[in-house]
């Protein structure tokens, strides 16, 4: 009995042994082999992954400096990239890349946990500077030096247009009336409700109010985001920091709800009801928000399959400083930073274009056929790849959106005109944030800012809904209880950082 | 044919049947919805009896197979593995504990108890795991860290300690090793104890999607449960997303139908529905455990 006891012990001691072998993430076994680990987030590893990323990894040593490179990539399911990471950097396990999507980049390179990277650029990779417009590298700045190389995509805030069914909105409303009181107010101020009101007033004595009026963020047209929670007035000269609860146009929008509640223009169970679930069915809402821009109307149509009306809010494009995609960094510990910043130049430039689209797509012919020079129709999926397609990353991850291929997703032109046009300010109308390069340091604030939104958490849907007979009073109670919480204090620290970037800036 | 029943009666049997219905309808829902056409769940909601019956859900989900086919694997593999080496390994454990005549009783009890009282949480373990294990990304994350409960081997001590002491006694005058006593006599009296634990166990390892989001990445080793998480978190993901700044990024993303998390729903929870009654007997012995002692 013993010795079947000790064997037994013996064999799992062993078994679990022989597991410990992970292929490929070693360097320097085949001679300078270097062999360079990518962590990103993604739809996980799909079917296909390892057969692409093979090809990858050949393709990538016809490439000028790159003969004696491979590369391990690691795609965590984007849902839990954030925790994952944290792990992984706890761990100590050994990276070199780390694309920065939902993790705190600003914190990351303060700690110390990536590598600077102007010297790196200016040395390795001289050209790398020029192919992206000064404003996008201006976002991987944290304290003055460039940490990460920021993904370039649709960089400008999203616009909430008012949408309503067509054949209403041809009956009972002036809709270029209501489209030139919006574009030509800074803020989604009275006058704007004033003449949705106008709308909704006739929709209810034709008795075809519907489900009423949703809103969405349009008390955000004028504002920015800063920091979770707090906004910034983009219309000022001197922009000033709010709570996003307290700007004049929040305030306005809860009352305007509540008003319009009492005179029958929202549902009755809005307290309840879930209004994602109801949005754009024909018996549905007649009134409401979509984030949606000049020229994609179609794209709402088709999905929700009849006419509809979109006014727009606004006639110029805001590109904020927040970057959302994130950008691709070196890790401090990273042994090879040569090969590591000049894979990431070819992502994001014209002459890794091919390699780029191969990483992105996948293999033509197995992923996606295709159809013109720039054009492809992908398999599996349409649009963004998830976790069930053979295989599909994002392009907004990789690298520099621009240089992939279009799909059939996308509307003719629309790359253009959203890179050229938008971003880079071709017609004029672009504004860019005088903060961008502006890194907050929220370290004494953190506890405060957590107790603020906890008081937002409970009052957030019920003033939204317009259903509380006495709203004005639970506005006001609410207030207190945010500055109460600390809301002045981080107001007026966040005001300070602000104005201490300007002031540098000139 | 006279049935006499007795108010006293039949308001058991109400309630009894009112009670049953509860536990019984939502299956019956679950079931019912993952048969449903999506059409239909938007036009009548979830109903008891689907309006319309469309196998779509299941078809999408075994479309691509070899993801469920393989976490099934995995899933089953580690359960059992561990369910069985964990019994082995805990009652082992509880076996000398219950003896009054072990030398070092008491300190063994309470360095085992005093366990349960705060662990380090989960970064000291992952680095313990990951680095100096080398358990990730295998099979053995989900069988190893899970062998031994404190709570479980307190229970099973328990049990053991209420085994009369007679029969170890008579073990011993007919000239019985300690282990054999243990596995020729003690352990056959034990089912009820070793089929409670063993049903604790193997539920706990059937639902387990935690380990497998810390400590796996290749897709062919996930859990089932982790499978199904992950595209619901997924889609809870995209749908925070949509809320928040640019709407190029997440534009199109295709969420799972509801009729599809159901069928994944039923999918994962299916077997234990089925292997629960084989437990039933052995289950409810060992439910009085602690009640009545000797």
């Amino acid at each position: 009995m013993k010795k079947y006891l000790l064997l037994a012990m013996v064999m799992i001691m062993m078994i679990s042994a022989a597991s410990c072998n992970r292929p490929g993430v070693t360097s320097n076994e085949k001679g300078e082999m270097v062999t360079l680990k990518w962590l990103m987030p993604g739809p996980g590893e799909q079917q296909d992954s390892d057969m692409v990323w093979e090809e990858f990894n050949k393709k990538l040593k016809t490439y000028p400096g790159m003969e004696n490179v491979q590369v391990d990539i690691e795609v965590i399911p984007v849902a839990d990239y954030a925790q994952k990471y944290l792990l992984i950097q706890t761990s100590g396990e050994k990276v070199d890349i780390i694309q920065t999507y939902k993790l705190d980049y600003i914190l990351e390179a303060r700690n110390g946990s990536f590598m600077p990277l102007d010297d790196l650029i200016n040395k390795e990779t001289p050209d790398f500077k020029g192919q992206l417009p000064s404003w996008v590298w201006d976002y991987g700045l944290v304290d003055g030096e460039t940490y990460i190389v920021p993904n370039y995509q649709q960089m400008n805030k999203a616009i909430w247009s008012v949408v309503t069914q067509a054949d209403l909105a041809g009956q009972y409303w002036d809709v270029e009336k209501a489209e030139k009181v919006f574009k030509s107010n800074k803020t989604f101020n009275e006058e704007c409700y004033d003449v949705i009101e106008e709308y909704l007033a006739a929709l209810k004595d034709a008795g075809k109010i519907g489900l009423g009026f949703t809103g969405g963020n349009q008390s955000g047209k004028g504002y920015e985001n800063l920091v979770d929670q707090y906004v910034i007035s983009t219309y000022d000269d001197h922009p000033k920091v709010y709570h996003h609860y307290m700007t004049p146009e929040t305030k306005l929008k809860y009352m305007k709800v509540a008003e319009w509640y009492k005179k029958g223009y929202i549902r009755k169970d809005s307290l309840s009801a879930e209004p994602q679930k109801d949005i754009g069915k024909k018996d549905g809402y007649t009134v409401w928000f979509e984030q949606t821009m000049e020229g994609a109307e179609n794209r709402l149509e088709s999905k929700y399959g009849y006419d509809l009306t979109v006014v727009w809010t606004d006639d110029s494009y805001y590109i904020p400083y927040i970057c959302a995609a994130g950008g691709n960094a070196i890790a401090a510990g990273s042994k090879h930073p040569k090969e590591a910043i000049k894979l990431i130049e070819l992502m994001n430039t014209e002459k890794g274009r091919e390699l780029y689209n191969l990483l992105v797509y996948g293999i033509e012919d197995t992923h996606y056929k295709k159809i013109s020079d720039d054009k492809i129709e992908t398999f599996d999926y349409v649009g963004q790849s998830n976790s069930s397609a053979k295989y599909g990353l994002w392009k907004w991850i990789v690298g520099n959106a621009y240089y992939a291929f279009d799909t059939q997703n996308e509307i003719d032109g629309w790359k253009q005109y959203i890179f050229k046009e938008v971003n880079e300010n071709g017609t004029g109308k672009t504004k860019y944030s005088k903060l961008i390069g502006f890194t907050p340091d929220l370290s004494a604030l953190e506890s405060k800012i957590a107790q603020i939104s906890a008081v937002t958490g409970e009052y957030g849907k019920s003033l939204g809904s317009g259903a509380l007979p006495n709203a004005e009073q639970i506005y006001e109670e609410c207030i207190a209880k945010l500055n109460m919480a600390g809301n002045l204090e981080v107001t007026a620290e966040l005001q300070r950082q602000v104005d201490e970037f300007l002031a540098s800036k000139k | 044919m006279e049935k006499k029943y007795s108010i006293g009666q039949l308001t058991l049997h109400a309630f009894f049947i009112i009670a049953s219905l509860t536990y019984i309808l939502p299956f019956i829902l679950l079931i019912s919805i993952s048969i449903s056409s999506e059409a239909a769940i938007n036009q009548f909601g979830y109903t008891l009896f689907p309006k319309v019956i469309d196998f779509r859900a299941y078809k999408e989900i075994f479309n691509n197979p070899a993801q469920i086919i393989d976490s099934y694997k995995v899933t089953v593999i580690f359960s059992l593995l561990t369910t069985a080496l964990s019994v082995f390994v805990m009652t082992l454990t509880a076996y000398p504990l219950s003896r009054p005549n072990c030398k070092f009783k008491g300190i063994l009890t309470f360095y085992i108890f005093f366990t349960m009282l705060f662990g380090g949480g989960l970064v000291p373990s992952y680095i313990i795991n990951t680095r100096y294990l080398h358990l990730d990304n295998t099979i053995w994350i989900y069988v190893l860290p899970a062998l031994v409960n404190a709570w479980h081997i307190i229970i099973i001590r328990t049990f053991f300690q209420g085994l009369p002491e007679g029969l170890v006694e008579a073990a011993k005058i007919d000239g019985a090793s300690e282990l054999r006593t243990y596995f020729q006599i003690i352990m056959p009296l034990s089912t009820p104890v070793i089929s409670t634990i063993a049903f604790f166990v193997i539920v706990s390892k059937w639902n387990d999607w935690n380990t497998a989001l810390v400590y796996i990445r290749t897709p062919k080793l996930y859990s089932l449960q982790y499978m199904l998480q992950k595209i619901l978190r997924e889609s809870e993901f995209v749908n925070k997303i949509a809320q928040e700044s640019s709407s190029s990024m997440f534009q199109d993303y295709q969420i799972p139908t509801e009729s599809m998390r159901y069928a994944m729903a039923i999918l994962a929870a299916g077997p234990m529905l089925i292997v629960f009654p084989f437990f039933q007997k052995h289950f409810t012995k060992g439910l009085t455990i602690g009640a009545i002692k000797g």
